[in-house]
């Protein structure tokens, strides 16, 4: 694990640590800081391991099934997040989603239904900013929840 | 008494978001802003240059979370301003105008905190 002063500086984190045994989060979000904020969260909550992507172009298929929850931002210069959850609802098991925008909350309360019309039951919408106990708790919260496959 | 900045830049926000007061690691989300921002903004400003007002739009709503996420409010006010009045393609020259402004104002206040942060370091 990362140093937390260097949290911020470290660069992305992209691959999985086989080390660990802890479930992952992909956050896909264009902004680095975000990432990096998210990366912060969990460090000493020690529940995630925070695999980032600047963009949903970012995103490594392959291993994205061995994410437990994608926190997904709605507005990528790539391809936007609504578009995305196309590749989401496409894997089995379907990926637990946190949906993070700075949207206002009307919006995300409509990518949380298109969620939920995927078949993404375990979908939930948080207007950024998120302090890290809304954020944290939201994502035991999403993990505790069953998934229809 | 409070902080003349105060409006531009809530020093504390980060503080909070985070739950963190190590200087250390407030410094370095501080700097990564400070660099994130200016490349984003030269991409704004480049991008209202040649009428690519879509492309403004984006870096706008990008601009916008990560600044209210570290305390740049008024920065984050502007950047939504652009953003509403860029989502159907509008021009909005004045408003870049003088969220250009409002960026250096805001990479003072935050380089102001800064300073008061390297003085929290250990050893300092």
């Amino acid at each position: 694990m990362s140093n937390i002063k260097n949290i911020a500086t470290q660069g992305q984190v992209t691959t999985i640590d086989p080390s660990t045994k802890r479930p992952v989060m992909r956050v896909v979000d264009d902004g680095p800081l975000y990432c990096a904020h998210v990366n912060l969260f969990f460090y000493s909550a020690d529940s995630f391991q925070v695999l980032e992507s600047y963009g949903c172009r970012e995103v490594d298929l392959n291993i994205l099934p061995e994410a437990n929850v994608v926190a997904l931002d709605l507005n990528m210069p790539d391809e936007d997040g609504i578009e995305f959850m196309h590749t989401l609802a496409a894997l089995q098991p379907k990926p637990k989603l946190l949906i993070a925008s700075g949207y206002e909350q009307a919006v995300i309360d409509m990518a949380v239904r298109t969620a939920k019309l995927y078949g993404m039951t375990a979908t939930i919408g948080l207007q950024k900013p998120i302090d890290r106990k809304i954020f944290t708790h939201t994502a035991a919260e999403l993990c505790s929840q069953n998934i229809a496959k | 008494m409070k902080p003349q900045n105060e409006k531009i830049f809530d020093s504390r926000t980060l503080e909070i978001l985070l739950e963190e007061s190590d200087p250390t690691v407030l410094i370095s989300f501080f700097q990564m802003f400070l660099d994130h921002t200016i490349t984003l903004w030269r991409d704004a400003e480049v991008a209202a240059d040649n009428g690519e007002w879509s492309k403004v739009n984006a870096l706008a709503h990008s601009l916008k979370s990560s600044s209210r996420s570290i305390g740049a409010n008024s920065l984050g006010a502007a950047m939504l301003t652009i953003e509403q009045t860029t989502a159907d393609n509008s021009p909005a020259p004045n408003q870049i105008k003088s969220a250009s402004k409002l960026v250096e104002q805001t990479h003072t206040a935050i380089a102001e905190h800064l300073s008061v942060l390297h003085t929290r370091l250990p050893g300092e």
